[in-house]
């Protein structure tokens, strides 16, 4: 018995001694539709530019493929694998992953609209919960999506918003922006979004000729379906300013904000201090650093208007024939 | 019983421990603090390059602020002033465009009023102009150098500061807002993946850039750590050690930190892993020191019982002779030396034995002649008068009753002699120390009587047995008889008395011999030490007593003078009831 004890507590120490290595941090991400995947692809490079090597963290991806009605379970299973970090694509993906998290896995928004508003956090410097991240302003950049417009198109005075009445993020960006219209003296007419068909037949009531430009707001439908909607702006002949999440996707003259790749990279840095053990409570949520006006001098020759020097000037990417120029 | 420490499987067992851990633990001790302070000094490099280079990109990061701004003032001078308000915009929106980081920007006449801004989030059309004049870094613009302004943070909790430029002439000012957060951010998230954490002081040492941004908002001020490496309370609340570099031209403090227990891990792995090998190799050590410490020690206290065996006259055990090493060979070397003690102590006993075989012949020889008379004349008697008168007279049955008692007379003599000649093991037994010693003085009777020597017996009425066996303990009474008759060149006599005393019982045989000196006594029980010529004994007469009544439990003491005779006293213990272990005779 003596032996086998001493044995015993000699294998233990072995063992003690042997030091398997440490498992790779796990970090996984819901998304509501692939079109937002270069928001992980920005997280990736994000986390790279930090310092981490691209095998130095897993990052693996749950995509509902744009039937929001799998993301609970989603994110049900995105919790059962047990990861470090999870990490929300959207508003959509940050309400169901923060009930799948139950404050026991650490959030982080990858570019949400409307954080406060939704109730996703207390505050934008206190979040107070189990989440922070992103807040993409969406919402609140609509004004000045608006102002450069107007930059851009001096003569535009009637304004056709689109908006999508069922979130949060949509309602608010709609307030900001009638704001917005009041100052600037522009005659704004909003269309509500409920779904990709109906938004369609409305727009093909519209002749062109009746609004000089239009604005997409934040919303699903318009994220999801903006290729659809692209075609009826093209019948339209209407110059559209977006988000530049819909960059090269719905057809705009111009966008103005933050790229989804740069809202995956900005969001790497929470994924960064939460692997470093700084709890979601204690990070503010963040603004986009330098949101951006992209430009595309290939739509403004199609609808055949001339763009204004001033609203040119802050624009960082010029989208032409031969290409991207900065 | 033996203390743990008086074994020698735990003094090998010892050394072993002590002869592993001691190198180890010298070795262990140097080693780790030998790595401690190169550990240290590595974390302190690392955090001076960190700090450094954070430094360095900050007062970059400044540089390439102001500088747009320059060239755009240097450029236009008081033009920009004169330029009508899209041109004014045009040309602020180029630096928003250009300067990442900057939020917004605005052109001052020379009174500190906005003639344009334009910013990146706000809506600046149709806004009221603002006006500087009264604005901290005002007064530094209107005398025509740049300005900074403080840190502030913003209602997102954005560190923001001002940079001011002034045109040529005195004739106005470029302001820019720029948010410091992306800066901030990047450079701490980067840093902080080595392990290093980056804080950044400004001039007043208010942390105003950190990894955990809730640091910032809680308004901490920075410890500088000093020059020496002394770990610090760093403001997370961490133990650390850290460097501090300044800012060029912002005064502004960047310290470099690693919080001591991730400074420390590989020193604490180094010393985890270390201890557990010490550990592991001192378990191996002590398995073989156990082992080596067994195959040592057994051996040992094999020939430790042996030897304690044959002191109590026991010879007829043997012990494993194991291996051929030395301590085979001491094994076997003992088996030997106890063969041969066995076969002197039976030559003693046949010595013994042939000394009396003259007295027990003459013991013998007397009933046998008193047969012999007997036996003739009840022959005659019985020719001449018949058996039937010599029945009735009786005289028939008188002389078969002497003849039996004659018979006896040499069967007893015969017993006593085989029983002292038997060799066996018996146990412990209760036994009469004075019959003992009446039967051993009959049987040396004749030998003594020869010599003229008188052999008196004095035993204490009622005295308990003790614990013996009778065979031993005639033995003991045989040898200090023999010796006590060979010491006694004529006439003399020898007094054997037995008394209690407590627990045990006094024997004493006293001779009045010519006695001993000192030296012989002290030699007298020394097995082989004799005195005698020789051929007249084995000079183990006395060493077998000894061991013979250690043995029994007692104690033996020899007291003599030269010519006045010798005492030798023993003491057995009372026989109880309880106490009958085994003993090997």
């Amino acid at each position: 018995m003596r032996w086998v004890s001493v044995w015993l507590m000699a294998l233990i120490m072995i063992a003690g001694c042997s030091h398997a290595g440490l498992d790779k941090p796990l970090v996984v991400v819901l998304l509501s539709d692939d079109v937002r995947a270069p928001k992980v692809e920005g997280l990736r490079t994000g986390l790279q530019g930090l310092g981490y090597a691209p095998d130095a963290i897993v990052v693996d991806v749950l995509s509902a493929k744009g039937d929001r009605s799998t993301l609970a379970k989603l994110a049900g299973e995105a919790r059962t694998r047990h990861p470090a970090v999870l990490v929300a694509g959207g508003g959509v993906e940050a309400i169901a992953l923060k009930e799948a998290a139950a404050g026991q896995t650490p959030v982080v928004m990858m570019g949400v609209a409307s954080t406060v508003r939704t109730g996703l956090v207390d505050s934008l410097l206190h979040p107070g919960g189990n989440i922070t991240g992103l807040d993409n302003q969406h919402a609140e950049l609509s004004a000045k999506r608006l102002e450069l417009l107007t930059k851009l198109l001096p003569g535009v005075r009637r304004v056709l918003l689109l908006y999508d009445p069922q979130i949060i993020p949509g309602q608010h960006a709609l307030e900001v922006t009638m704001e917005a219209a009041r100052r600037l003296r522009l005659d704004v007419q909003p269309l509500q979004v409920w779904t990709l068909e109906q938004t369609m037949n409305e727009l093909s009531a519209f002749q062109p000729g009746e609004y000089d430009a239009a604005l997409l707001l934040p919303g699903y439908v318009l994220e999801s379906g903006a290729r659809n909607i692209a075609v009826q702006f093209d019948r339209l002949k209407l110059p559209v300013m977006g988000p530049l999440d819909l960059e090269g996707e719905g057809g705009l003259l111009a966008a103005y904000g933050v790229s989804m790749r740069d809202q995956g990279a900005q969001a790497a840095r929470f994924v960064v201090k939460m692997l470093q053990g700084v709890r979601p409570a204690d990070i503010p949520v963040e603004t986009p650093d330098d949101p951006v006006l992209v430009v595309d001098l290939r739509m403004a020759r199609k609808l055949g208007v001339n763009l204004s020097p001033v609203g040119m000037a802050l624009a960082k990417t010029v989208l032409t024939e031969a290409g991207d120029r900065p | 019983m033996k203390r743990w420490w008086g074994h020698l499987r735990a003094k090998v067992l010892a050394f072993g421990i002590v002869m592993s851990v001691m190198p180890l633990a010298i070795f262990g001790w140097f080693g780790i603090t030998a790595t401690e302070s190169a550990q240290m000094e590595i974390v302190q490099t690392q955090n001076r390059a960190a700090a450094t280079t954070v430094a360095d990109e900050l007062s970059r990061f400044m540089r390439d602020l102001k500088m747009p701004l320059g060239i755009l003032a240097g450029t236009y001078g008081a033009d920009l002033l004169r330029a009508d308000g899209s041109e004014q915009e045009r040309l602020l929106y180029t630096l928003l465009r250009d300067v990442p980081y900057l939020e917004e920007v605005a052109l001052l006449d020379s009174t500190g009023l906005e003639h344009a801004r334009v910013s990146r989030r706000e809506i600046t059309t149709g806004a009221e102009p603002a006006q500087y004049g009264g604005a901290p870094l005002w007064p530094k613009l209107a005398k025509g150098g740049p300005a900074l302004s403080s840190v502030t943070l913003d209602v997102d909790g954005r560190p923001l500061m001002q940079v001011g430029v002034p045109l040529p002439d005195r004739s106005g000012a470029l302001i820019a807002r720029a948010s410091l957060r992306g800066v901030f951010a990047n450079i701490a998230a980067v840093r902080g993946a080595g392990g290093v954490r980056i804080h950044v002081a400004d001039e007043s040492g208010r942390l105003i850039g950190d990894s955990d941004f809730s640091l910032v908002l809680a308004g901490n001020q920075v410890p500088l750590p000093s020059d020496n490496d002394t770990p610090y309370r760093s403001v997370t609340g961490e133990e650390a050690l850290g460097i501090s570099a300044p800012v060029p031209e912002l005064l502004w403090h960047v310290v470099a930190e690693t919080p001591l227990d991730i400074a420390m891990a590989p020193v604490h792995r180094l010393g985890w892993e270390f201890g557990s090998g010490a550990l592991a190799l001192m378990t191996v050590v002590v398995v073989l020191s156990v082992i080596f410490g067994l195959q040592l020690a057994e051996p040992l206290e094999r020939l430790e019982a042996g030897a304690k065996r044959v002191g109590t006259g026991d010879f007829s055990g043997r012990i494993p002779e194991g291996g051929r090493d030395e301590l085979g060979r001491l094994a076997s070397a003992f088996n030997a030396m106890t063969e041969r003690l066995a076969i002197a102590r039976q030559s003693e006993k046949l010595v013994a034995v042939g000394q009396l075989a003259a007295g027990v012949a003459h013991e013998i020889n007397n009933p046998l002649a008193v047969i012999a008379a007997y036996a003739e004349d009840l022959a005659d008697r019985l020719a001449e008068e018949g058996t039937a008168a010599l029945e009735q007279e009786g005289v028939l049955g008188a002389y078969l009753a002497e003849l039996q008692h004659q018979v006896r007379r040499c069967k007893g003599i015969t017993r006593n002699l085989l029983d002292f000649a038997r060799q066996g093991a018996t146990e412990s037994e209760p036994v009469d120390v004075g019959e003992i010693a009446r039967q051993t003085v009959t049987l040396a009777g004749s030998r003594a009587r020869k010599a003229g020597v008188a052999v008196r017996v004095d035993a204490e009425p009622g005295l308990p047995p003790v614990q013996a066996t009778r065979d031993q303990l005639q033995q003991v009474f045989l040898n200090l008889i023999a010796n006590a008759m060979d010491a006694i060149p004529g006439p003399g006599e020898i007094c054997v008395t037995a008394r209690r005393s407590g627990s045990t019982v006094n024997v004493s045989v006293a001779d009045t011999g010519c006695g001993m000196d000192a030296a012989t006594v002290a030699r007298a029980t020394e097995p082989f030490f004799t005195t005698k010529p020789p051929g007249k004994g084995t000079g183990l007469g006395l060493s077998i007593c000894y061991g013979i009544i250690t043995g029994l439990g007692g104690r033996m003491d020899l007291t003599s003078r030269p010519g006045q005779g010798t005492v030798v006293t023993f003491d057995l213990p009372v026989w109880e009831e309880s106490s009958c272990a085994p003993t090997h005779s």
